[in-house]
């Protein structure tokens, strides 16, 4: 016997999977956008930390990235994350960054984390403001490692065109960037 | 395969076959005889920047030609023509109308990058083959314009510059090699008005096959009156009446959205 609440959820898993499915394509489309030859720090992988543990909280994954080093200079690194999983989140964002990198992330292994901009982005420093980059403050976890970033934010469901994401990456390579906020940053 | 795989039939094996994909794919393309379809298309191939300029294929024939492809006056497809240099997955010969015809190579991958390094590497090979028209099997006009074009589900910019730098990188060699996409046919397809009935009829099923196969561009996020609603009471029913033995299974989904999926 069909249930309400398990037909309402198999709608709600059926959306998902079609938003994972789009998001597949933006990661791949993000190639042609970025400006320069380049290569995909992580191969094909787009997303880590999964757990296939029977006791788990949740097995979707909270987020999915790309990160693409430039082929004249591997230390510049443009990058592209999705978040779907974040207490403090109302909906999936997306996050497109510019990042230069301390060493060569296609020679050492730990230069670049794929969840550097997410951690840049969060914890959620308010206000944010979506569609306009930020220079970010790197967190001392990472300041070993990232030598300067920016980052440009929006609601996922907000990009109704691969134009759009050209036109983020635009006003990120155009960005006369104001500093993130350092009393925000502390918060 | 393009039938079975549009209505949800396939051989999971075959879904990873770049030789399955173009097979099928040009295999009903090769029924579109030159018209629009194939300029709209090898518009989409472009080549690494000539002057800080990109050039698309389409362009180039025309200037080599003096005509689009689509007024030449028919076109074979050969499969998988075994070379000295290997064997490409596609030629494409346009021919009568003009004084040249025109030969486009065509190396399709899915998920494969091409093969061979150095003097090995694939897609100079291919141009050097190209150079020599004379000694590909089945016999192609001497004084075709030749080109070739690298078919691939991403960006394939690297692999094209790779592939210059071994062949010798100049003005011409860029002019003859181009980076296209599985995507862009779906693109060249919607572009395109069919000459009949039979060109309808492809063209529909092959845009169909690829979409069911997910090659197609991002076309943005669905739209929310396709997204079911969900409202804070429709995750009661977990807290109601237990599914599982809760000590069995994990708590704290309401991390997820403290909203609405409680199992606590």
């Amino acid at each position: 016997m069909p249930t309400e609440a398990g037909q309402k959820m198999q709608q709600c898993l059926n959306a998902v999977c079609r938003m994972h499915a789009s998001v597949s394509k933006l990661l791949t489309d993000f190639d042609k956008y970025v400006p320069w030859p380049s290569a995909s720090v992580f191969g094909n992988t787009a997303t880590k930390d999964l757990t296939y543990a029977t006791k788990a909280e949740f097995w979707m994954p909270e987020g999915v990235f790309r990160y693409l080093s430039c082929k004249e200079n591997p230390r510049l690194v443009q990058a592209i994350t999705i978040c779907f999983v974040e207490p403090s989140i109302e909906e999936p964002v997306l996050l497109i960054g510019q990042l230069e990198y301390v060493d060569d992330p296609l020679q050492v292994r730990t230069a670049c984390d794929g969840w550097d901009l997410w951690y840049l982005y969060f914890p959620l420093r308010t206000p944010w403001p979506d569609g306009t980059p930020v220079s970010c403050s790197i967190p001392s976890d990472r300041a070993a490692r990232i030598r300067n970033a920016t980052l440009i934010s929006a609601p996922l469901y907000s990009v109704c065109r691969i134009g759009d994401l050209g036109a983020l990456l635009e006003r990120l390579r155009g960005a006369q960037c104001p500093a993130e906020d350092p009393e925000g940053a502390d918060q | 395969m393009l039938t079975a795989e549009i209505h949800g039939h396939y051989v999971p094996e075959a879904r990873n076959s770049e030789d399955y994909l173009t097979s099928t794919v040009f295999g009903h393309l090769r029924y579109i005889q030159p018209g629009p379809f194939w300029d709209a298309l090898f518009e989409f191939a472009v080549s690494e920047p000539i002057r800080d300029k990109r050039v698309n294929a389409s362009d180039y024939v025309r200037q080599r030609s003096g005509g689009p492809l689509g007024s030449f006056e028919r076109l074979d497809a050969i499969f998988w023509p075994e070379q000295k240099s290997g064997t490409p997955d596609l030629i494409l010969h346009f021919a009568g109308n003009h004084s040249r015809s025109v030969v486009i190579l065509i190396e399709a991958k899915l998920n494969a990058t091409k093969s061979g390094l150095g003097e090995d590497d694939q897609l100079a090979r291919y141009l050097r083959a190209l150079d020599s028209l004379g000694d590909l099997r089945p016999p192609l006009p001497a004084d075709a314009i030749t080109l070739a074009v690298y078919l691939t589900t991403v960006d394939s910019r690297n692999e094209l510059i790779e592939s210059l730098e071994e062949y010798g990188d100049n003005d011409q060699a860029r002019q003859r090699l181009y980076q296209l996409q599985w995507q862009d046919l779906i693109n060249a397809i919607d572009q395109t008005r069919p000459n009949s009935r039979l060109e309808h009829l492809v063209l529909e099923d092959v845009r169909a096959f690829l979409r069911v196969r997910s090659l197609e561009y991002f076309c943005g996020m669905e739209s929310a009156d396709k997204i079911p609603g969900v409202l804070e009471a429709d995750g009661e029913f977990l807290e109601e009446e237990p599914l599982f033995d809760l000590d069995s299974i994990p708590t704290g989904l309401g991390i997820i959205n403290e909203r609405w999926m409680h199992a606590n």
